[in-house]
């Protein structure tokens, strides 16, 4: 029978919505900014609310240019950046989006930036993540 | 297999970190029963190397790290190892970290908790918390994060919306 070892388990917040929603700090330089994000399993990138991109002084237009179909059918317009993303005690560098389009209010950590660097399990009844490193895959 | 090490720190009893007073009584005497009385070695003026006070304060706080490393996989069970003053070290590295992570998680629920009892009241409107005290509100990110930049730590600063399900991007 396959088995996955993790080295973390966390009870995230309840979210009405049923998100699974997970303290982020995005960490440039000295400076950083703090908020939620929700993990999206679905989405290809961790995209953020370009504010977030203003308090860590970063030009968001600067950033490599990259467009997003969302679940609606917009094209929305997001900008990569080099940032440190910690999640859970957990650092990581990686290229995260932002992006300034109107009406966009949900963060998500999506597959390239955050969970691609992780194995990842998750007990959507019991509210549970589980989290390990990719280096423990396979011993 | 995960490493053992990491695998302790989710199943590390906190009791035994950070117990109530009367806990810790107890305990040292079971320790100075087991272990004998806290050696001179360690009462010496060379230990206070400024551990975080809610670590350790006492050469019986620091004999505590030194056991707790026997049981941590830093070291070898070998009883000789346990007195190893750079196990201790390491140890009390772990303690700390593990202080730091409890700190961090118990702010992020504080912080869970703030928002779920004050969404209906803030909706529509960017707010910087620490932990469960509201440090700024305001319409924008902009404000919130001027006002909120003295906090001693890296504020929440989220927006709070309506919570209506979330069909994925």
């Amino acid at each position: 029978m396959p088995s996955v070892d993790f080295d973390l388990e966390h009870v995230y917040p309840n979210d009405p919505a049923g998100n699974i929603p997970l303290s982020i700090k995005l960490e440039v330089g000295e400076t950083s900014a703090r908020f939620w994000a929700y993990v999206d399993t679905g989405a290809a990138h961790c995209l953020f609310q370009s504010e977030y991109a203003e308090i860590l002084g970063l030009e968001l237009r600067v950033g490599l240019p990259l467009q997003f179909s969302v679940a609606g059918g917009a094209i929305i317009e997001a900008y990569g950046h080099t940032v440190i993303v910690e999640v859970l005690d957990r650092r990581v560098e990686s290229v995260v989006y932002f992006t300034d389009h109107p009406g966009f209010r949900r963060n998500v950590l999506g597959r390239q930036g955050w969970l691609h660097h992780f194995k990842f399990g998750l007990i959507y009844y019991e509210s549970k993540i589980y989290l390990g490193p990719l280096e423990t895959q396979g011993r | 297999m995960a490493p053992a090490l990491l695998v302790s720190e989710q199943h590390a009893n906190w009791d035994v970190l950070a117990p109530p007073p009367s806990a810790i009584a107890a305990w040292d005497e079971t320790i100075t029963q087991k272990a004998g009385p806290v050696s001179p070695f360690f009462q010496r003026e060379e230990w206070s190397f400024s551990p975080a006070p809610s670590v350790t304060s006492s050469p019986f706080e620091y004999q505590r790290a030194i056991l707790h490393a026997g049981r941590l996989p830093i070291t070898k069970s070998h009883s000789s190892e346990r007195h190893n003053p750079r196990n201790a070290e390491l140890a009390l590295e772990q303690i700390r970290a593990l202080h730091r992570k409890q700190e961090s998680r118990q702010l992020e629920q504080e912080e869970a908790e703030w928002i779920a009892a004050n969404r209906m009241c803030y909706a529509g409107r960017w707010v910087a918390l620490l932990g469960g005290v509201l440090i700024a509100d305001g319409k924008s990110a902009r404000v919130v994060a001027e006002a909120s930049a003295g906090a001693p730590s890296t504020p929440l600063i989220i927006y709070i919306e309506n919570e209506l399900p979330f069909a994925g991007w």
